[in-house]
């Protein structure tokens, strides 16, 4: 009986080998618990909706495309930990690593491990400056940096006349203080002038402070960088406060429509890489197949996970033989159309340049002003 | 000048939140002598509980905020009974890791049975506010404050005038001779515990419509209140309190002249200083409660 169950553990052992052999394995790296836990939920939902989608129209030559996720908690150190853990699954490629410090984190990790890292959602602008020519030739970053969107912000915010201070806010992280930078260079020669910056710390329920402080500086505008939790802590207390200044900056409206719905956030302002309400029939259908299957609306996050796999998929298919060195090589060679209706060709640093949406809150929903090349 | 008014009013009252959860920790540590890792995440299942009361089962918020602070109490007695009874004295490093166990528990279990998407509570008070001789004074943090004193009163008096709080005391001052006299370890430890773990609950439920609830929001509250009662004294209910004003004041007047990324390290500062000039904290004195 003993020798019999053995060697039935053995064939099912020999046969799940066999399997994991032939799949194709994708990393992703990204929070999955911790304050941004959500949006890693998100990227993990859309990743594993594209893989879904490709694998039962057939896979990448026959094969399978498998997505495994690990925890990175938004935290650069338990995200080396993550690709560390990925890497002995063997796969082609990570996705990852949503936030930014975590990403730079992780860039040289997968250097050395010689497999691509296909950035969809931290959008400090370091990321490119370090990939591509010169540098790390192993990452790749689909969306739009924040120097990028921060160009596109700031032109419509001078456009519109009526902005000329702004109170900057962030996240003492890569992508609070890179999108102040990028926000400040973006803005200069055109009239508008940022009078105050702060950084509060990743996880702060309080933000009476800095809130405050804005209160009585009665700036134009305020421009949030922030994520998650905090940026629903945050506007929560900003709406509290009656604060008279206009909201703008990187706030992912998609995330607040209860908020909206309510009437608070009439005028705000917005610049993000994506939005459900985008027009184009391949985003009318992946909005449509990602609330049957998950039940919510998608978001930056699910979007950026789709597309990550898209992308990947497109390149394997390309790829002349099944290895992160060919599937490198692929993918500088991308040049296809995004779900956003922009076109997704990789640089010499790396770095896509999909299209960048300014939003606009009117009359309770959320409407898209204008895209534009990044 | 308004505007440093404005900020002490901020402060004490982001002071007497901190207190409600300092006191519980307080409490539990001066009777149990466990620090309680798992404290913050308490405060977090309060939050959620509520947030599922008023939201899904469209309970009012002060029901709910009694159901909330009632459940919290039950569960945390029921980690008394179940885990935290065994411990003997000396065992103080098991004590530790055992409640950061269970605070991953509740944090991953929280995570695992509402997801862990943050969720926003209304009630009829949110976004109102007062002007109060030109100062700004939020109406749902007023509510928190009042509650928190409340709170903190009747613990007060608890201890003072009631048997059973005379007990807690007793054994937090002397277990030997508290046992000598009849007073049952078990039994003050545990209702102590289930006390502790309530205020922090009611802390989180008197919370939920001001900040955001999510699974995580324990951890960072957690780190501030554990310098708050070594400052104020390990074990020292005033102390917790006083403490709790100080860090609450000087948090929001250091993040309103200077930077709001120094507001988390104004505590631990303060804590190094006060460590400093008292090695037992501002009220230890080697009593307790």
């Amino acid at each position: 009986m003993l020798r019999a169950t053995l060697a039935a553990a053995a064939v099912l052992f020999a046969i799940q080998g066999a399997t994991a052999e032939e799949n194709i394995v994708i990393g992703l790296s990204t929070p999955l618990s911790g304050s941004v836990a959500a949006l890693g939920q998100h990227e993990n939902w859309g990743a594993s909706l594209a893989a879904k989608e490709i694998n039962e129209a057939g896979g990448i030559n026959g094969k399978q495309i498998q997505v495994e996720a690990q925890d990175n908690q938004c935290n650069p150190t338990q995200g080396i930990t993550s690709v560390e853990n990925l890497l002995e699954k063997n796969p082609i490629a990570v996705i990852g690593a949503l936030c930014s410090s975590v990403t730079l984190a992780v860039m040289p990790v997968m250097e050395r491990a010689e497999r691509p890292l296909m950035v969809g959602v931290a959008t400090s602008p370091i990321i490119t400056e370090q990939a591509g020519v010169g540098g790390n030739q192993w990452t790749f970053r689909i969306n739009p940096s924040d120097a990028g969107l921060a160009v596109a912000l700031g032109k419509y915010l001078a456009d519109k006349g009526s902005i000329k201070t702004i109170a900057f806010v962030g996240e003492d992280t890569d992508y609070g203080r890179g999108g102040h930078s990028a926000m400040a260079e973006a803005l200069k020669g055109t009239g508008i002038e940022i009078v105050s910056a702060d950084f509060y710390k990743q996880g702060t329920p309080d933000f009476t402070t800095v809130l405050t402080r804005i209160k009585t500086a009665k700036p134009d505008a305020v421009a949030l960088y922030a994520t998650g939790v905090d940026e629903l802590g945050f506007i929560r207390q900003y709406r509290g406060m009656n604060i008279d200044s206009l909201l703008s900056g990187r706030v992912s409206l998609d995330e607040l429509l209860p908020v909206i719905q309510a009437g608070a956030l009439e005028d705000a302002s917005s610049v993000y890489p994506y939005a459900v309400e985008l027009d184009t029939p391949e985003n009318k259908a992946f909005v449509e197949k990602f609330k049957a299957t998950y039940g919510e609306l998608p978001n930056n996050q699910s979007f950026q996970g789709y597309e990550s796999i898209r992308v990947l998929a497109d390149a394997l298919k390309r790829s002349k033989e099944l290895t992160p060195a060919a599937l490198r090589n692929a993918l500088k060679g991308t040049d296809m159309t995004s779900v956003t209706g922009g076109t997704i060709k990789f640089d010499d640093h790396n770095q896509a340049h999909n299209l960048a949406l300014i939003m606009k809150v009117k009359d309770g929903v959320i409407v898209i002003e204008t895209t534009s090349g990044t | 000048m308004e505007f440093f008014i404005q900020l002490v009013i901020n402060g004490l009252m982001l002071g007497m939140v901190y207190a409600l959860i300092a006191i519980g920790l307080s409490l539990i540590f001066g009777v149990l002598e466990i620090v309680n890792f798992a404290h913050g995440h308490f405060y977090m299942l309060g939050a959620t509980v509520l947030a599922a009361l008023v939201t899904s089962a469209g309970i009012g918020f002060f029901p709910s905020l009694v159901i909330a602070t009632v459940a919290v109490g039950v569960v945390g007695y029921l980690v008394y009974v179940v885990l935290l009874r065994h411990f003997r004295e000396g065992e103080f490093d098991r004590g530790i890791i055992l409640t950061i166990g269970i605070g991953m528990v509740l944090q991953n279990g929280v995570a695992y049975l509402f997801g862990s998407s943050s969720r926003m509570v209304d009630t009829s008070l949110s976004f109102v506010s007062w002007d109060v001789a030109g100062f700004f004074v939020d109406a749902q943090r007023t509510v928190a404050v009042l509650v928190g004193a409340v709170a903190i009163a009747a613990l007060y008096a608890v201890l003072t005038f009631t048997r059973i709080g005379k007990a807690m005391r007793a054994f937090a001052q002397n277990r030997e001779a508290a046992f000598i006299v009849g007073i049952r370890p078990a039994v003050i430890a545990g209702i102590a515990v289930a006390i502790g773990i309530a205020l922090a609950g009611l802390a989180g439920a008197a919370l939920a419509p001001v900040f955001a609830v999510h699974p995580a929001m324990g951890a960072p509250i957690l780190f501030k209140v554990f310098a708050i009662i070594i400052i104020g004294g390990l074990g020292s209910l005033p102390g917790a309190l006083v403490a709790s004003l100080l860090i609450g004041v000087t948090e929001s007047v250091v993040g309103g002249y200077s930077s709001v990324a120094l507001q988390d390290a104004v505590a631990f500062m303060l804590m190094i200083v006060v460590l400093l000039a008292f090695p037992a904290g501002l009220f230890g004195k080697g009593i307790r409660v």
